[in-house]
């Protein structure tokens, strides 16, 4: 396998270095850098979106997902992203609209200008900070899971971690969001490429799709239904995920960002579409990894599941391209998001441009550094990790919402959605338990926060 | 109005969808009917999905707001 690999490797360093060195413009401002020229067309919009959306959070954490709980994860990822696509065909408008109108460096400053607070930014810059960083954190842990189970004896765990985060920052730093919009268009292909050589190879080695079915019905027939045999997938729990998932584009900057850069609106509907496709396409797979490894690896850890499924059961040149398509996601996503960070910062600081890129380029690697430290103490429940990500910024969204719907939106909004998130981190630290009145925590918190959100929207006058 | 009309049925296609398959379609512990090998949750699932896609691509095309 290590020939192919470095093969691979080779390839994929040299098309990172073609993405930055073609990125690379000497006195760029802060605005070319961070937003690439706001010029990006349909389909590198749609690759990018595609790439900073799936990650290594789909590569690995779904498989592990339905081989833990089920065909039910098809409803809470793929079902909940085909709403969202939707969704965004209304508040990509809106969104594209005010940022026009006001100007854009990032949400958090398009919001304390909408709102003519600081505080609407800071609150947003902070939720997304807190929650970002687990979600970021995710995508290292699941390559250093990876690497370390395919690799046992070359580097400790954190130094798989801390190699990724170097890279990711070089190029970052060499190409801007230019070149990090190049390198999800490859990831993004080279995602489903690999993710469906090694989905077909598993189903053939489970004996074909009724086959594999028959066999998980024989043997654990919970994963064949809702909820699941752990229970998971409740009704409270998906319409939470749905909720959470469609708020994505509306809270999470990394695709917020993105939305706005694309180069019209049209470039955006196309986008909405070819995603919810590519959602189609790139889960479907998972399912088989995650049943196959359902009836051959029923018991065993994440990282083993992992690193067998993907690895040593495949043909040498498919698990090299494993490897290599797995650093890819996780290193296009990381990217977006720690860049989108950085984004956010900028858009609160005032002063030259030259001033505030240094700033913004040094928090890049502050944010890289919490991150690298974050996964390296972090659990392995990666697609949990990453819907508490969702739940924890979608309390954000009213305040987002209001900003596009009205021209002078309700600065009590700033209020109440400071409240929501001291809730939900109140939650995670258990001084709120997780279920209220037979209802799930976050079901509570949409149900209250959203009901005080639309009555102060129904009652504003424009 | 006239010209909103196509993107409001579209609209409320998707929200009932959405409603009739969280529920009626989505109900706990049935694999029965299976369909191409599949159960009844994973088909009727990625069904509701491609439709929900399919509104999507519709949506885009009777979307009434234009950019300036």
């Amino acid at each position: 396998m290590n020939t192919w690999l470095i093969i691979f490797f080779i390839i994929f360093i040299g098309l990172l270095v073609l993405a930055s060195v073609k990125s690379y413009q000497k006195n760029r401002t802060s605005d070319e850098f961070m937003l690439a020229g706001s010029a990006i067309g349909a389909f590198l919009g749609f690759m990018t979106f595609a790439a900073a959306l799936f990650s290594a959070f789909t590569f690995m954490g779904m498989p592990d997902f339905f081989r833990n709980h089920g065909v039910g994860a098809w409803i809470f990822l793929a079902f909940s992203d085909a709403l969202m696509v939707f969704f965004i065909i209304w508040f990509g408008y809106k969104l594209r609209k005010l940022a026009k109108a006001k100007g854009f460096k990032g949400i958090a400053g398009l919001l304390a200008k909408c709102y003519e607070s600081p505080w609407a930014g800071y609150l947003f810059f902070l939720t997304a900070f807190l929650f970002l960083i687990p979600y970021v954190a995710i995508q290292i842990r699941g390559i250093s899971i990876f690497l370390n189970a395919a690799f046992p004896d070359a580097i400790p765990s954190w130094g798989w971690s801390a190699g990724t985060v170097v890279i990711m920052l070089i190029y970052a730093e060499i190409g801007g969001l230019k070149a990090i919009v190049y390198s999800d268009a490859i990831q993004g292909i080279l995602l489903l490429v690999v993710i469906w050589i090694i989905g077909l190879a598993c189903l053939e080695m489970s004996g074909g799709l009724g086959q594999m079915m028959a066999n998980v019905g024989t043997q654990n027939p919970d994963l064949l239904t809702l909820p699941g045999p752990k229970g998971l997938f409740s009704t409270q729990f998906l319409i939470g995920s749905a909720i959470a998932i469609v708020m994505i584009p509306v809270t999470q900057p990394q695709l917020t960002t993105r939305l706005i850069v694309m180069k019209d609106l049209k470039s955006v509907h196309k986008m909405t579409y070819a995603v919810g496709l590519f959602a189609i396409l790139v889960i479907l797979p998972t399912a088989f990894i995650g049943l196959y490894g359902a009836l051959k690896y029923p018991d065993v850890s994440t990282s083993e599941f992992l690193s067998s499924a993907l690895l040593f059961d495949q043909a040498n040149p498919v698990a090299a391209l494993a490897v290599v398509g797995l650093f890819a996601a996780c290193l296009s996503t990381t990217n977006a998001q720690i860049f989108a960070l950085g984004s956010e910062l900028r858009s609160l600081l005032s002063g030259e441009d030259k001033t505030v890129m240094r700033y913004t380029k040094i928090s890049l690697l502050v944010f890289s550094l919490v991150v690298l430290v974050f996964s390296i103490y972090m659990s392995d429940q990666l697609v949990l990790l990453a819907r508490l990500s969702f739940t924890g910024t979608s309390v954000m969204a009213p305040l987002v919402l209001a900003a596009v719907i009205f021209e002078n939106p309700p600065k009590v909004l700033i209020l109440t959605c400071g409240l929501a998130l001291i809730g939900i981190i109140l939650n995670i630290l258990s001084v709120i338990p997780a279920q209220i009145a037979g209802l799930n925590f976050d079901i509570v918190l949409y149900m209250v926060h959203g009901g005080i959100s639309v009555l102060i929207m129904a009652t504003h006058k424009k | 109005m006239k010209s909103f009309t196509p993107w409001r049925v579209v609209v409320a296609a998707a929200i009932l969808l959405v409603l009739l398959s969280f529920g009626v379609v989505f109900k706990p512990g049935n694999a029965e009917p299976f369909f191409l090998s599949l159960p009844y949750v994973f088909w009727s699932s990625i069904l509701i999905t491609a439709l929900l896609v399919t509104l999507t691509f519709i949506g885009t095309r009777v979307f009434p707001h234009k950019e300036d």
